[in-house]
């Protein structure tokens, strides 16, 4: 009593029986012929393109944009390590998120101890979020406390 | 299934993780204090709420040893078993900030996420401590593993130490996903992921799905023993450890040496020896082999080493070695004395890294054992401490690894495993000699006189001598302390042994 | 209905990849993704499984993984910094300060 079971379930189903039922294939039928069509219909535009569209390259017209700035310098060009700590910090909160899900859906049942629990869980988090934002990782304007700064031949990533 | 009277939580399934929640607690303190200071040197009040943390949770542990049994619908269970590792595991995360609070001020590291990183380590390991259910161990191993990497990588100037934290990091996660994947082949297998409904399942196979189930089984079995063998690095898992120990702080490869390679066998022996306990005729084979080669790659290549950090890194895959040996030999017997070891273990390779620590100096400068000359005579007590637990690693009487090693090969000859047992005790006496190596630098040769050159001028191929090094409080006490524990283990052994021997029935046998 | 073993096949496939790519990949992210590879072979498994039991647990582990994952890609980008900052270069062959 009292305990939300994980993991335990019908204990005696057999896993032979599941490996071979029959015409499920006929189910993604049209899922196939979606495929075939889709494929078709990419193939057949970039033949035909080819065989009745005019070539007549010009120097705009190779250009990367047609319209807009034209390109300057290396693309890969390394961005500041700013960017990557805000692409840590979000993946962290963004998939912090997904405990709040399965929380909602049993939240009549769970009542004030969910929501206790989920207010702790939060705070956990908030602590965290505390930590960043005093440390300034979320400042964009100020240069990072306590960092020395990079050479700038390091500031290059990717190189090989 | 919830009924009126009962609460859905009862309070006591709190005071069953209390020594968790008071370390979580404590770690999250220490960040928001860390985070708005600005100056460098912030650790200086951070590390004492860390210390008052971490003998928090050691008290803590004994008020969750007077509530024994399961909490949160059987994902975690309060034993015999779960109090000797949480005692185990606060004690060593006490003397890591002891001996951080001496070190990281040298190394001009001195902030405050270092002890936080080290509680919310020890959060995880006391959960995979008393986990009895495959998914909370892995994310409680995550939560330890995840802590280590990035400590390993706290000297985050030094190429090495970032170096050995990307090692670790990728070959660990590439374990932990072997884990996993083990874990979901056995919730295939057994439709559970209780470490008691497992061993209930594989005990009675139902008859149908026997054959398919019990492939599914060894597999994840194989799959988990892989992913638990990078974690307490027996070979051939055990390539990241040389690298990891020479290049991260030393006191983090104290921590790491020590803590997560206890959790990592406190599961290991719950899955294997619990739930898998009807399969041990497949599995056996795999831990006497592991066994077998770590102890023998683990001593040979320790011979072969210079940097004292790297030499006990593989001593240390020996000494995995040898716990497997005793891990190989199951029962209760066995249980025991892996969990006998471990405690010796953990207070004499704490004790050693310690002074290596205390005298590696700025980038950690000295840390090969040529540079030991003459210590003996320069720095008396620090070395004399070394040698003790130098002698404790090989395993010489009087000190705690000389029982840890009885028991092994007393309950490895019980379960008739002879041929483990004659390797193990060949492989001791070849340990002897490199472990009888730093001692002899110490006290029976001279420091090197320097031919005079500009200060900071590399001296070619002479290592220098340690400089004269002031002792700090916090080292002194470490080496007291593990000095104490190394010879009261190996002069009153059989408290504690008594105390793993009850423990470990009570893991056996329900 | 496609039977169970087409999906952990193709999870055994998808693992049996991340683990190709974990040794014989040369750039560090690569390295990084194959593990992440790996874990979603793992999810697939699990989804596959709870289908089978009937259960939503297997469906719950899988969020427990993602943000294990999530958590580990976070220390291991931030980690990948620290090296490049100080080696400027991602290559794996190059992680040789240390003799192996």
């Amino acid at each position: 009593m009292g305990e939300y079971t994980i993991g335990r379930g019908n204990s005696t189903r057999e896993i032979a029986a599941m490996t071979s039922t029959p015409s499920y294939m006929a189910n993604y039928l049209p899922i196939l012929i979606q495929f075939v069509l889709a494929l078709a219909l990419a193939l057949g535009l970039i033949v035909a393109s080819r065989l009745i569209g005019q070539r007549r390259p010009g120097k705009i017209k190779l250009s990367p944009y047609e319209c807009g700035m034209t390109p300057k310098g290396d693309v890969r060009s390394g961005f500041a390590v700013k960017f990557y700590l805000v692409a840590i910090v979000f993946i962290l909160f963004d998939i912090e998120a997904v405990f709040l899900l399965p929380w909602a859906v049993e939240f009549r049942r769970l009542r004030v101890l969910g929501l206790v629990e989920m207010i702790v869980y939060i705070a956990i988090v908030l602590a965290g979020f505390t930590y960043i934002w005093k440390r300034g990782v979320l400042d964009w304007n100020t240069p990072e406390r306590n960092e020395p700064t990079l050479p700038p031949s390091v500031a290059r990533t990717g190189n090989h | 299934m919830t009924s009126a009277a009962t609460p859905l939580v009862p309070a006591v399934y709190y005071l069953r993780i209390l020594p968790e929640i008071v370390l979580t607690v404590f770690g999250a303190v220490i960040m928001l204090i860390e985070g708005p200071a600005r100056h460098v040197g912030r650790g200086r009040t951070t590390r004492w709420v860390a210390l008052v943390g971490a003998l928090t949770a050691f008290a803590a542990v004994w008020i969750q040893s007077r509530h024994p049994g399961y909490a949160f619908s059987h994902l975690f269970r309060v034993d015999g078993f779960t109090v000797f590792f949480g005692f185990l595991l606060t004690a060593i995360a006490t003397v890591i900030i002891l001996m951080a609070m001496d070190y990281l001020p040298q190394q001009h590291l001195d902030r405050g996420e270092f002890y936080a990183l080290v509680l919310f380590g020890t959060v995880g390991m006391g959960f995979m401590a008393g986990a009895t259910e495959l998914i909370l161990m892995f994310i409680a191993l995550e939560i330890s593993s995840i802590s280590t990497y990035i400590l390993a990588g706290y000297r985050r100037h030094a190429p090495k130490s970032t170096e050995a934290s990307l090692k670790y990091l990728l070959l660990g996660s590439f374990a932990t996903a072997f884990f996993l994947y083990g874990i979901a082949l056995i919730y295939g297998a057994t439709g559970t992921t209780q470490i008691s409904a497992i061993a209930r399942a594989l005990a009675h196979p139902s008859a149908g799905a026997a054959v398919q189930t019990g492939q599914i089984v060894l597999l994840g079995a194989a799959l988990m023993f892989i992913g638990l063998g990078f974690k307490v690095s027996a070979v051939p898992f055990q390539v990241w450890t040389p690298d990891v120990y020479e290049g991260a702080p030393a006191p983090v490869t104290a921590f790491m040496s020590a803590a997560p390679k206890a959790a990592a066998f406190a599961i290991f022996l719950r899955i294997f020896t619990v739930a898998l306990a009807a399969n041990s005729h497949a599995w056996f084979w795999l831990l006497w082999a592991a066994a077998l080669l770590s102890m023998t790659v683990g001593n040979v290549a320790a011979l072969l080493q210079n940097n004292f950090k790297r030499m006990l890194a593989y001593s240390s895959i020996a000494q995995a070695g040898y716990i497997l040996v005793a891990f190989a030999a199951l029962g209760a017997d066995g249980v025991s004395a892996v969990m006998f070891y471990l405690a010796a273990y953990a207070a004499m390779n704490i004790g050693a890294f310690a002074v290596v620590s205390h005298f590696a100096h700025r980038d950690e400068r000295y840390v090969d054992i040529r540079n030991y000359a003459g210590l003996g005579f320069r720095a008396p007590w620090p070395a004399f401490c070394l040698s003790v637990f130098l002698f404790s690693l090989i395993g010489v009487p009087l000190t705690g690894g000389f029982f840890g090693k009885v028991y092994i090969f007393r309950a490895a000859l019980h379960s008739h495993l002879v041929a483990l047992t004659i390797i193990g005790l060949l492989n001791s006496a070849l340990a002897a000699y490199y472990y009888l190596r730093p001692v002899v630098a110490m006290y029976m040769r001279e420091a090197p006189v320097l031919p005079a050159l500009a200060p900071g001028a590399p001296a070619g191929n002479i290592e220098p001598p340690i400089p004269p090094t002031a002792m700090s409080g916090p080292i002194a006490v470490v080496l007291a302390l593990c000095v104490a524990v190394v010879i009261w283990l190996g002069v009153f052994p059989g408290s504690v042994l008594a105390y793993a021997l009850r423990s470990a029935r009570h893991l056996l046998h329900g | 209905m496609i039977p169970l073993s087409f999906y952990l096949i193709l999870g055994a496939i998808l693992f049996s990849i991340g683990v190709a790519g974990f040794f014989f990949k040369r750039d560090i992210i690569s390295i990084f993704i194959s593990i992440e590879l790996m874990l979603n072979a793992v999810n697939l498994t699990f989804v596959a499984f709870s289908h089978f039991w009937h259960q939503a647990a297997g469906n719950i582990f899988v969020f427990f993984v993602m943000v294990v994952a999530a958590a580990e890609a976070a220390v291991g980008l931030a980690i990948i910094i620290a090296v490049v900052r100080n080696r400027q270069t991602l290559n794996a062959d190059k992680m040789d300060l240390m003799k192996l």
